[in-house]
């Protein structure tokens, strides 16, 4: 999805979204993901990347209740270490290319 | 237990359908179809073990008769388009139909085919489903109302994967749905409102689709819940909803006729999408996405805004207006923006407008990179910066002696 502003994934499916047009495509979460989710992922019901907007980041949300989250955690792109800002562009090059 | 049926003509001493006499003596049917035309007005037509119909069957309620499945379940397990139950066209239908659980699969069929429940076309009557569940593993809906019916349900309970709804209402004559759930299951719909039907006290659900799909009719007291997609959709009137979602937008709103009083709420996505449209004391909130999103010239009253990480309100339409609102982030970051418009225009008026913000280096408005002359008045700030720097005052007029100014 070239047009893509955030990607979420929820169990076993990547959502992807323009949040302008409100645009939705649906991947499923297969082991090509592996080592995004092997760097990022751990116990949190959602993961949502933020490609641009507001700013480029990861954010986890865990223990969501009525749309509500008990707990999250934010790790902007400009503090992520080399190695996971190359995972994360790979990542992201790769649902752009979808 | 799951039960073969035969077919028989007439009542006797066995069968799983049963009518009771003033006496309590009970006739029995083997067949829901012969129960169904044994039975009078002001009966009860009472089930005593679960059936699976394979024949392309479908019983016609009667006006008045009533049924109780005693917690049994009737499958019609078949491949053709047959619905189960049916309340005819152009005809009163008003019954109970209470503890059944109504199954519908095996079909393959489209919309207006293989539902669990259709209402007629032209027919009317009130239908309460109290304790009873309408369930369609095909891919029909759970209660269909077909064009034109004017039926009123209450208390189903609906579950349905297609995306015309768990409930689906295809009738812009009045009909009405009160105290009722549709769960839309693998992308299928909750509640379907698709050119009209008024809902009340009503609950959509749905995985990846929509929870209560709003293209017409009027919504009153109502929520739909999506994981990934929108939890509410409206393009009609809806008062006193609440929209939930996920990852999706929390209340998607788009070129609709009222909202009023009206809460959409997401994780990730937008909690209030606003599209060209007009919305009155409504609140929105998003933990990582901005609470408020507004475009084409869509225009907000006494709304509120909360964004938890991001900036607050996505606004990139010149045309469109804040009053008396209250626009909040409360993500301590440079980009914890009021208002931002991603590099276009802001609403051109905000009036009477709280903004709390949580950084001091977070403008209040932000636009770009043009300037733009904005009519802001009567507004109050805390925790945030200045404008952008692009944003000039558009009011040139005095009050009056009055205290009165011209926008």
């Amino acid at each position: 999805m070239e047009n893509v502003t955030k990607i979420d994934i929820i169990v076993d499916t990547i959502y992807c979204y323009d949040e302008i047009t409100n645009e939705r495509v649906n991947y499923p979460l297969t082991s090509e993901y592996d080592f995004f989710m092997n760097e990022f992922s751990d116990t949190q019901e959602l993961l949502t990347v933020n490609i641009t907007d507001p700013i480029a980041r990861i954010m986890k949300f865990y223990t969501i209740e009525n749309s509500i989250p008990k707990s999250f955690t934010e790790l902007n792109y400009s503090d992520m270490t080399e190695e996971q800002k190359v995972i994360w562009d790979s990542f992201v090059l790769m649902i752009k290319s979808k | 237990m799951s039960t073969q049926i035969n077919i028989a003509s007439s009542g006797g001493a066995t069968g799983i359908w049963g009518i009771s006499n003033s006496s309590g003596v009970y006739t029995y049917y083997t067949t829901l179809t012969l129960a169904m035309t044994a039975a009078t007005a002001g009966q009860t037509i009472e089930m005593f073990a679960d059936v699976v119909e394979t024949g392309a069957v479908t019983v016609t309620l009667k006006n008045g008769v009533n049924i109780n499945g005693n917690g049994h379940t009737y499958t019609l397990n078949n491949s053709g388009l047959n619905h189960a139950l049916s309340a005819a066209n152009s005809v009163t239908t008003s019954c109970n139909i209470i503890n059944l659980n109504v199954v519908r699969t095996g079909s393959t069929g489209s919309l207006f085919d293989n539902s669990c429940l259709i209402l007629g076309i032209n027919g009317s009557g009130v239908i309460n489903c109290s304790g009873s569940t309408f369930r369609n593993s095909g891919s029909g809906c759970g209660i269909l109302y077909n064009s034109s019916s004017i039926h009123e349900i209450n208390n189903a309970v609906a579950y349905a994967t297609t995306a015309y709804g768990a409930i689906g209402i295809f009738t812009n004559v009045g009909a009405k749905l009160n105290n009722s759930i549709g769960y839309g299951t693998s992308g299928g719909t909750g509640i379907r409102c698709h050119n009209g039907g008024d809902i009340q006290n009503c609950t959509g659900v749905s995985d990846s689709g929509t929870g209560i799909h709003g293209l017409g009719g009027n919504h009153s007291n109502s929520v739909g819940i999506s994981a990934s997609g929108a939890g509410f959709f409206s393009a009609a009137i809806s008062s006193n909803c609440v929209g939930r979602s996920t990852s999706g937008v929390g209340f998607d709103i788009q070129s609709a006729t009222s909202i009023i009083n009206c809460v959409g709420m997401s994780v990730s996505g937008v909690g209030l999408y606003v599209l060209a449209a007009y919305i009155y004391n409504c609140t929105g909130i998003s933990a990582s996405s901005r609470g408020l999103q507004l475009l084409s010239g869509a225009v907000a009253y006494n709304t509120t805004s909360r964004s938890t990480s991001s900036y607050s309100v996505f606004a990139n339409s010149s045309l469109s207006e804040i009053y008396n609102s209250t626009i909040i982030s409360n993500w301590n970051n440079a980009g914890g923006i009021g208002i931002s418009s991603n590099n276009t225009t802001v609403p051109s008026v905000i009036l009477n407008t709280t903004f709390l913000l949580s950084n001091a280096s977070a403008p209040y408005l932000f636009n770009g990179p043009a300037a733009q002359a904005v009519s802001t008045r009567g507004n109050t700030y805390r925790g945030g910066g200045a404008y952008s720097v692009l944003i000039t005052q558009a009011i040139v007029a005095v009050e009056d002696s009055q205290g009165n100014i011209f926008l």
